[in-house]
C-alpha cells in the first residue's frame, strides 16, 4: 500500500512556496490513491473530490499571487459528526443519511478559512457510540496496520475513520471528537497523534452533540507539530458556543527546551488495570524511566476513583443521550418514516427505523436512570462520583505537572475478536485510560511510541491540568523525537 | 568565524547522529515507579441485579419511542443497570454533583435579539415534508 508523504505540514507548505509541489497535482494524485486504498480501509462516509480539486486550484492561485493562507493546499478530513456546509453529515446513522447542513461547524470553518482542503467525511460508530468504528451504516473501517485485511484489526473509535485517514496518508490532519476517548483511542491503535483539548478551548458549534458536558473536538495528525498547528488555527472563543472559554486564545509555541529538573511526572498506579498487556506496560515503564534519565522527577501516585470513571461515564452518557436524541423526530430534518396515522406513531416509527440498536438501548437505559424514582440513585449519584474523579486530578496536579499513562490497554484487537463483546463492555475496556480526562475536562495527548510484536502501534498518553497545552505538546514532542515512531511509516 | 562555523558543523553533526540513535526500549536505569502488578479497584465490585417490571417497560417504551425487540431490550437494560450499580459502592456523602467542568466560569449569554433572518429556506431545507416550502408538517 503506497502512502502520501511523511512531510510535516510546515515542510509541505514550504514545498508549495518553492513550487516543487503543486497543491492541485497533489490533491489529484491523493484522490487517485484514496480511491484505490480506500476499498480496503473503508475510511470515508463521503468523498469531496470536486470540491477539493477546485479548492486546490484556488490555493495554487493564491500561492502564485503571493497571497498564501497558512494552510493553503493542506488536505484534511473531518469526522462525519461535524456539520459541513453542502456536504452530507450523517453521523453514520440512517437517521441523518439525508441530512445536508446549511452551515459549517466552527472548527471546520476556521480550517477552511485558513486554506485547508476537505477530502472527505470520515467513518465513525453511529453518533459516536462505540470504540471500534464498527457500528456504522457504512460498515466497519479497517486498521491501516492490519497484518491481513481479510482478518483485519479494528481502528478503534469512534473517530476510527479520522485516525485511519491520517495513518494511510489520505490527508495531513483530521478533526475527530472525544467524549470518552473517541479521538485518543483510535489514534492509539492507528499510530497517529491524538489530542483532546481543555474543555472549552475548541468550539462545539456544529459538532452534533453526544454528551454535551464531555464532548470536545479532537485533532489527529502524524506529528505533534502538525497537531499544534491545527490546534492554533481552530482554538478560541466562539459566540456560537456559550461553553467556550471567553478569554482570547494566544497561539501556543513549543518550549525551546523542557526544564526537566523542575518537571514532575505522576504515574497513577490505578492505570495498571486488569487487561493491560505486558507490551504496553513495558512501554509505559520504559518511558517513565527515560523521562527520569532526562532529569524529570517521577512519582508514583494514587488516583483511587479512576476505576469508577467508566461506570459514571456509562450513566451520564446514556442520560444525556436519551435527552439529546429526542430532537430526532422526523419532522424538521433527518429520516422520516412513512406513517401519517398520528404524530406519536410517526415519531416512534421514524426513530425505530433511524437508529441502530446501540443508540436505542442507550436511550432506553438513559430514560430508566432519569425516571423520577431513579434520578438521585443513578444520575445525581453519578455526578457526585464524577466530582470525585475530577478531584483526583486536582489533587494530583498539586504535586505533579503531568501524568504519564497508557492510552489503550493493548495494540489494536482483531475485528472478529472485538465483536464478540457487547458494545457496552467494548467501551468499558477500551476507554479505561481515556475516559477520566473527559470527566474532569482536562487536556490530554496520545502519541505512538513503538510497534508491538504484532507490528501494530503502541501509544502512551500525557495528561495535564486545564490550559497546560504548551507543556503537554512540548513533552509529547520530546518523546516523539526520541522514539522516532514516524520512521515506521518509512519502512512500510 | 571559522571556529564558529566549525562549532556549528559539529553541533549539526551531533544533532544528526543523535537523530539516528535508535531508542533503547530494553534498558531500565532506575528503580521503576510504574506499578508492575495489576492494581485492583479499591471499591467493591458488588452489583445488584434489578428485575424490570412490565409497567416500567411500558413507561420506558412510551418515553423512548424507539420500538425495541422487548425481550432483548430488557436483558440489555438489566445488564446496563447492573453495570451502573457499581457506583453505589462509593461513598459520596457531602460530595456536590459536578454538572459541568466550567462551573467556575461565567458562560456567555447573548442579548435576546434576532441575530439572523431570511434563512427560511435553509431551515426548511432538510425536512422531508413541508407545506408550500413554508411550514414543517406533522401528521394530522
Amino acid at each position: 500500500m503506497s502512502r502520501l508523504t511523511t512531510l510535516s505540514i510546515k515542510q509541505l507548505s514550504r514545498k508549495f512556496d518553492e513550487k516543487s509541489i503543486c497543491p492541485k497535482e497533489l490533491t489529484i494524485k491523493t484522490f487517485s490513491r484514496i480511491k484505490e486504498d480506500n476499498k480496503k480501509l473503508n475510511v470515508f462516509t463521503a468523498l469531496t473530490e470536486d470540491h477539493a480539486i477546485r479548492k486546490a486550484g484556488e490555493s495554487a492561485m493564491r500561492i502564485n499571487d503571493g497571497k498564501k493562507l497558512p494552510l493553503d493546499g493542506i488536505l484534511v478530513s473531518v469526522k462525519d459528526n461535524f456539520c459541513t456546509k453542502s456536504v452530507p453529515t450523517t453521523c453514520a446513522s440512517k437517521m441523518l443519511k439525508n441530512f445536508t447542513p446549511t452551515y459549517n461547524a466552527t472548527v471546520y470553518d476556521k480550517l477552511e478559512k485558513a486554506g485547508a482542503i476537505l477530502v472527505g467525511k470520515t467513518n465513525l460508530d453511529e453518533f459516536g457510540m462505540g470504540s471500534g468504528c464498527i457500528d456504522s451504516i457504512f460498515g466497519s473501517s479497517k486498521n491501516f496496520w492490519s497484518e491481513d485485511y481479510n482478518n483485519p484489526r479494528i481502528c478503534g473509535g469512534s473517530s476510527g475513520g479520522s485516525a485511519t485517514s491520517v495513518a494511510a496518508g489520505f490527508c495531513m490532519a483530521s478533526l475527530g471528537s472525544d467524549t470518552g476517548g473517541s479521538t485518543r483511542n483510535p489514534a492509539s491503535y492507528c499510530g497517529v497523534v491524538g489530542f483532546k483539548p481543555t474543555y472549552g478551548l475548541l468550539s462545539r458549534h456544529g459538532l452534533i452533540p453526544l454528551v454535551n458536558s464531555m464532548d470536545v473536538p479532537g485533532i489527529l495528525t502524524k506529528s505533534v507539530d502538525d497537531c499544534l498547528q491545527i490546534f492554533n488555527t481552530i482554538a478560541g472563543p466562539d459566540k456560537l458556543d456559550s461553553t467556550t472559554i471567553k478569554k482570547p486564545f494566544n497561539p501556543i509555541e513549543l518550549l525551546k527546551q523542557i526544564d526537566f529538573k523542575n518537571l514532575k511526572v505522576g504515574i497513577p498506579r490505578e492505570y495498571n488495570c486488569e487487561g493491560l498487556t505486558s507490551e504496553v506496560l513495558e512501554a509505559w515503564t520504559k518511558m517513565a524511566d527515560f523521562l527520569e534519565e532526562n532529569g524529570a522527577q517521577i512519582h508514583e501516585i494514587s488516583m483511587p476513583y479512576t476505576t469508577s470513571s467508566i461506570f459514571v461515564y456509562s450513566i451520564l452518557n446514556q442520560c444525556e443521550v436519551s435527552s439529546n436524541f429526542s430532537r430526532y423526530d422526523g419532522i424538521e430534518y433527518g429520516h422520516r418514516a412513512d406513517d401519517e396515522t398520528s404524530t406519536e406513531n410517526l415519531y416512534a416509527k421514524t426513530r425505530a427505523e433511524g437508529f441502530n440498536n446501540v443508540v436505542k438501548n442507550r436511550i432506553f437505559a438513559g430514560n430508566y436512570f432519569l425516571l423520577r424514582k431513579n434520578y438521585d440513585k443513578y444520575f445525581l449519584k453519578a455526578l457526585k462520583v464524577r466530582r470525585l474523579v475530577s478531584d483526583d486530578f486536582s489533587k494530583a496536579f498539586k504535586n505533579v505537572d503531568l501524568l504519564l499513562t497508557p492510552t489503550t490497554l493493548s495494540d489494536a484487537p482483531l475485528l472478529n475478536e472485538f465483536v464478540k463483546n457487547h458494545n457496552r463492555d467494548q467501551c468499558a475496556v477500551q476507554d479505561f485510560c481515556t475516559c477520566p480526562a473527559n470527566m474532569a475536562g482536562i487536556p490530554s495527548i496520545t502519541i505512538p511510541v513503538k510497534l508491538s510484536s504484532n507490528k501494530l502501534p503502541i501509544s502512551l498518553q500525557l495528561m495535564g491540568p486545564n490550559f497546560s497545552e504548551q507543556l503537554l505538546f512540548s513533552t509529547a514532542k520530546f518523546i516523539e523525537d526520541s522514539v522516532d515512531f514516524l520512521s515506521n511509516y518509512h519502512k512500510m | 568565524m571559522l571556529t564558529r562555523n566549525l562549532k556549528n558543523l559539529i553541533q549539526l553533526r551531533t544533532f544528526c547522529s543523535s537523530k539516528k540513535k535508535i531508542f533503547d526500549w530494553k534498558e531500565i536505569k532506575f528503580k521503576t515507579k510504574v506499578p508492575q502488578e495489576t492494581v485492583k479497584s479499591q471499591f467493591s465490585e458488588k452489583t445488584e441485579r434489578i428485575k424490570i417490571t412490565e409497567n416500567e417497560i411500558f413507561l420506558l417504551e412510551k418515553l423512548s419511542l424507539v420500538d425495541l425487540e422487548r425481550k432483548e431490550a430488557v436483558k440489555v437494560l438489566e445488564d446496563s443497570i447492573e453495570f451502573a450499580s457499581k457506583i453505589h459502592n462509593i461513598n459520596t456523602e457531602n460530595v456536590e454533583p459536578l454538572y459541568t467542568v466550567l462551573e467556575n466560569y461565567q458562560l456567555t449569554l447573548r442579548d435576546d435579539k434576532v441575530t439572523d433572518g431570511n434563512i427560511k429556506k435553509d431551515v426548511l431545507r432538510n425536512a422531508v415534508k413541508t407545506e408550500e416550502d413554508t411550514y414543517f408538517i406533522a401528521p394530522k
